[in-house]
């Protein structure tokens, strides 16, 4: 039984409701959720594909989602069956942030197979929803709610879809909100990758690891603001804070950023290195993964 | 009809003062020369027989025996003609004894009396200098080169009998002074500056530690990224040498054959760049008349390999016993000849055999297993050796060009330098009870008793054990350079900060050892 | 045979005529011992002077000092010594000198050369 008390709603007039949303073209008027609705305000990348997914699918959709789950990013997907489910699972497990955009009021479980997916997303993440509660699951709804996935997420990623999946649609919106569109690329004869390789080839970036994603939208620095600071001094962090906003920085760079000498720049990289905060290679020095 | 006149022999970069006793007695007419001489000092006899008959004066026909005393060292060269020549003279009476007393001699005759230049000349000079000789006789063709002696008299002869005119005081040379040596800071302002690199801040910082107590640094990157260039920055931010470094400088070039033609004193700090084809006897030295080779030729100076793994595995084994005693010692067939080598190795490589490892847009062809190889073949010794292992790369146009527009504080070689200078004036201070006189010098209980950590600093160690699996000699190698960096900074106690500025410089070559990173 | 002998006795008794007039002390003519000959042996002050006289027909053998090589001069030296030791002469000043004679149809050249050694 779901407690009616548990769902809240904001207006898009409400200081609250997410600004990526709002720039979409036809946002919602009004969004109803249960959760917590703070992490529309997140980096969110969307992760979505077809219901019928292959084990190499499962195994793309929980692990990249895992690891972005890992570095602060917060999974956004549908709750269907096949690709989502494991989107969200992964996010879950990472002990990271997840939403789900139903097609359905927010007290509704669709597929029903869900249930226990639903509480956990309840508890750990957001479930979010344009339709008031007690409205059912109807087949138009769903590709609607679709654009409201991309349109929270600053990338969309199509991890398997046919030539004929809703995922399509998807990132098809994600483009006209101006959003990154992500691909898995599968086997060229597997007809649930047909969809997904034919993204890459209009032009989505392919993504061979989750850093590819977290690269091209900058979300690296996210997990350094997210994590405590607190074994960190005052120095440190604001280096830090150079190197995240930058994603990479070489030593010249942050000398010349920072106002420090070299001397206290290497070794506060080095403190940080130790502290496993940023890596350094190649004369570079990274957020560490 | 006997005589003792003062000449000098080179043994090694040292000259030993040699007496050359010229006896002459009834008999056969000939000459013998004793004492140990090789071929160049007994054909010095018919050098001087002729040169004395055709400067107009009488050989003496009567037996006479020279011995250069001590006698059981080996001499050679061919600039005891002079002293020879002029002890028959003093012993056959041309010249009084009383005279050629107060002065050394050295010289090589041609057959018509003319005194020719020698070589070795100043190592000789400054030998005889060192034993308390004050007045020196010499040929005029070496006159430049050995006037840095300020406490010299010395009198350039031209001819044998200008040395018979002025010791029978019938035309008195003078001494000759040379022209006032450049000062330190003229010679710099022609050097090369660190202000022309733009960018690597962190470089020029390891260098400037490095510098403050002459540790030894590996500069590992890519071609192009600016190795050479810095490598020959790095003299003119080592502290001006003092006049006895001069000195044993100028030596060293002087043995060599190396001194330019109008001599002087060398004041810049050396700096050699040998090739990576270079055998071991170049770079040691060497000959069956030994010569320096290329780490004595740095002696005080910076010894810069680029392409260090490409020397041969001998040539780099060469470099142990300077590494370690700041001297090398070379033996041949007729002598064993020490050189002093207090060198700074800057050792440059690429990150891998094709040197584009880690390049932005150039792809590296290696395979892991030869970037492995590649830069296993620094193991061992001499990697220990070297304190500080740092990666250099080129600055990316973007902020050549940011450089150049906005106004950033660019370290110059002159303030670089003063910060070294007050930096080794405190490790000298320091060490003053001890056989050392830099941090790089720091043997481990010295450590302990030199360099005590707080408990900050003592933490940051542990964690870089734990993160960088480093050895116990990394550790030590930390410790010191922490030191150093302290003393850089002006700071009496070793704090965390240099710690973890220290732990910098070694941490890439333990984590990334034999590690292929992204290519 | 007896003509090479009768030269050399020729350019000997030249050379001993030279020497008197420039006032050698002649003291040994022909010295033989078992190491070899000297032709003269005299005194130029107090200078013992062993004396090679070398006499020649011509020029197409060369310079007759030409002759007197290294070996020649070695079994000269050993004559030498043995002489000096013979007669306990060890602390005089001594040499060796060359007279070359030239007996050429138009006259007899003679030329001394001092201290060959």
């Amino acid at each position: 039984m779901v407690n009616k008390e548990q769902i809240r709603s904001v207006t898009i007039n409400d200081p609250n409701y997410p600004e990526l949303l709002r720039q979409i073209k036809k946002p919602p008027e009004e969004l109803y959720y249960r959760g917590d609705f703070n992490l529309c305000h997140t980096p969110c990348l969307a992760v979505v594909g077809s219901r019928k997914a292959t084990p190499y699918g499962k195994w793309a959709a929980y692990n990249i989602s895992k690891l972005a789950a890992e570095h602060g990013v917060t999974i956004v997907s549908g709750m269907a069956s096949g690709i989502d489910s494991y989107a969200h699972m992964g996010a879950l497990d990472a002990e990271g942030k997840t939403i789900a955009v139903l097609g359905c009021g927010p007290d509704i479980c669709y597929p029903r197979t869900n249930r226990d997916l639903m509480d956990r997303i309840v508890r750990f993440g957001l479930i979010l929803s344009e339709y008031p509660p007690g409205k059912g699951p109807l087949a138009g709804q769903f590709p609607v709610r679709n654009r409201i996935i991309s349109g929270l997420s600053y990338g969309v990623l199509v991890v398997e879809a046919g030539l004929e999946s809703g995922s399509l649609i998807t990132a098809g919106q994600a483009l006209d909100q101006g959003r990154e569109v992500f691909a898995v690329p599968g086997n060229i004869n597997s007809m649930y990758s047909a969809g997904a390789n034919k993204l890459i080839a209009d032009g989505a970036t392919p993504v061979t690891s989750v850093d590819d994603i977290l690269d091209l939208l900058g979300i690296r620095e996210i997990r350094s603001l997210i994590k405590d600071d607190v074994l960190l001094g005052e120095d440190e962090k604001a280096l830090l804070q150079f190197i995240a906003d930058h994603g990479m920085l070489t030593m010249d760079r942050l000398c010349l950023l920072s106002g420090k000498s070299p001397a206290t720049v290497s070794s506060l990289v080095t403190v940080l290195e130790m502290k496993g905060r940023v890596q350094t290679s190649m004369g570079k020095i990274y957020i560490a993964k | 009809m006997y005589s003792r006149i003062l000449t000098g022999s080179i043994m090694g970069i040292d000259a030993e003062t040699v007496t050359v006793e010229t006896d002459i007695s009834s008999g056969l007419p000939s000459m013998t020369i004793v004492g140990l001489p090789d071929t160049s000092v007994r054909e010095a006899k018919e050098r001087i027989r002729s040169a004395l008959r055709n400067a107009g004066y009488q050989f003496p026909s009567k037996r006479i025996t020279v011995n250069l005393s001590p006698a059981d060292s080996k001499k050679e060269g061919t600039h005891f003609d002079l002293p020879i020549a002029v002890g028959v003279m003093v012993a056959s009476g041309e010249i009084s004894a009383g005279e050629a007393a107060q002065y050394a001699f050295f010289g090589e005759l041609s057959l018509d009396g003319k005194v020719n230049a020698v070589q070795g000349a100043i190592a000789l000079a400054i030998g005889l200098r060192n034993k308390g000789v004050r007045k020196l006789i010499l040929p005029a063709g070496n006159r430049h080169e050995v006037s840095i002696l300020t406490d010299m008299e010395i009198y350039p002869v031209a001819h044998i009998s200008d040395v018979e005119a002025h010791l029978s005081g019938m035309n008195p040379l003078m001494p000759f002074r040379g022209r006032p040596r450049k000062s330190s800071r003229e010679v710099c302002e022609s050097g090369e500056d660190f202000v022309d690199v733009a960018g690597q801040e962190g470089v020029k910082r390891a260098l400037q530690v490095a510098a403050a107590a002459a540790h030894n640094i590996l500069m590992v990157g890519p071609p192009g990224a600016g190795k050479t260039m810095m490598a020959r920055r790095l003299p003119g931010i080592l502290p001006t040498m003092t006049y006895e470094e001069c000195l044993e400088v100028t030596r060293i070039y002087s043995l060599a054959g190396q001194l330019p033609a109008e001599g002087g004193l060398i004041t810049q700090r050396p700096f050699r760049a040998p090739h990576h084809t270079i055998s071991p006897t170049a770079l040691a030295g060497g000959g069956s008349k030994p010569r320096p080779g290329e780490v004595p030729l740095a002696h005080f100076g910076v010894l810069f390999l680029d392409e260090f793994p490409e020397f041969c595995r001998k040539a780099l084994e060469v470099l142990r016993q300077p590494l370690e005693d700041e001297k090398i010692t070379i033996a041949r067939a007729s002598a064993t000849v020490t050189y002093p080598a207090k060198i700074m190795l800057v050792a440059a490589m690429n990150p891998c055999p094709c040197g584009n490892l880690g390049h932005s847009t150039r792809k590296c062809t290696c395979s892991e297993y030869q970037v492995i190889q590649y830069r296993s073949k620094i193991s061992g010794p001499l990697a220990d050796r070297i304190d500080i292992h740092i990666e250099i790369f080129p600055v990316p146009y973007e902020e050549l060009i940011d450089s150049a527009g906005r106004n950033i504080k660019k370290g110059n070689s002159e303030q670089m330098r003063n910060a070294v200078e007050i930096a080794r004036s405190v490790q000298i201070d320091r060490y003053r009870r001890e056989r050392i006189s830099y941090n790089s010098q720091l043997t481990p209980p010295l450590i302990k008793k030199y360099c005590p950590l707080d408990r900050e600093s003592e933490q940051l160690l542990k964690m870089a054990f734990e993160t960088y699996s480093l050895t116990a000699r990394s550790g030590l190698k930390i410790i010191k350079l922490a030191r150093t960096i302290a003393d850089l900074e002006q700071e009496e106690n070793i704090s965390a900060v240099h710690v973890a500025e220290a732990i910098s410089y070694n941490r890439f070559y333990t984590a990334n050892r034999g590690g292929k990173a992204n290519g | 045979m007896d003509d090479r002998k009768q030269l050399g006795k020729l350019g000997e008794e030249k050379a001993v005529r030279y020497l008197i007039s420039k006032g050698f002390k002649i003291l040994d003519r022909n010295y033989k011992c078992k190491t070899g000959e000297i032709d003269i042996i005299a005194m130029e002050g107090k200078t013992l002077v062993f004396i090679e006289v070398k006499t020649r027909r011509g020029l197409s053998y060369g310079l007759p000092c030409e002759s007197v090589t290294s070996a020649k001069k070695r079994h000269l030296l050993r004559t030498l010594r043995y002489y000096v030791a013979f007669h306990g002469l060890e602390e005089m000043d001594m040499r060796v000198d060359v007279i070359e004679i030239l007996a050429l149809r138009k006259g007899i050249y003679l030329n001394h050369i001092k201290n060959i050694v």
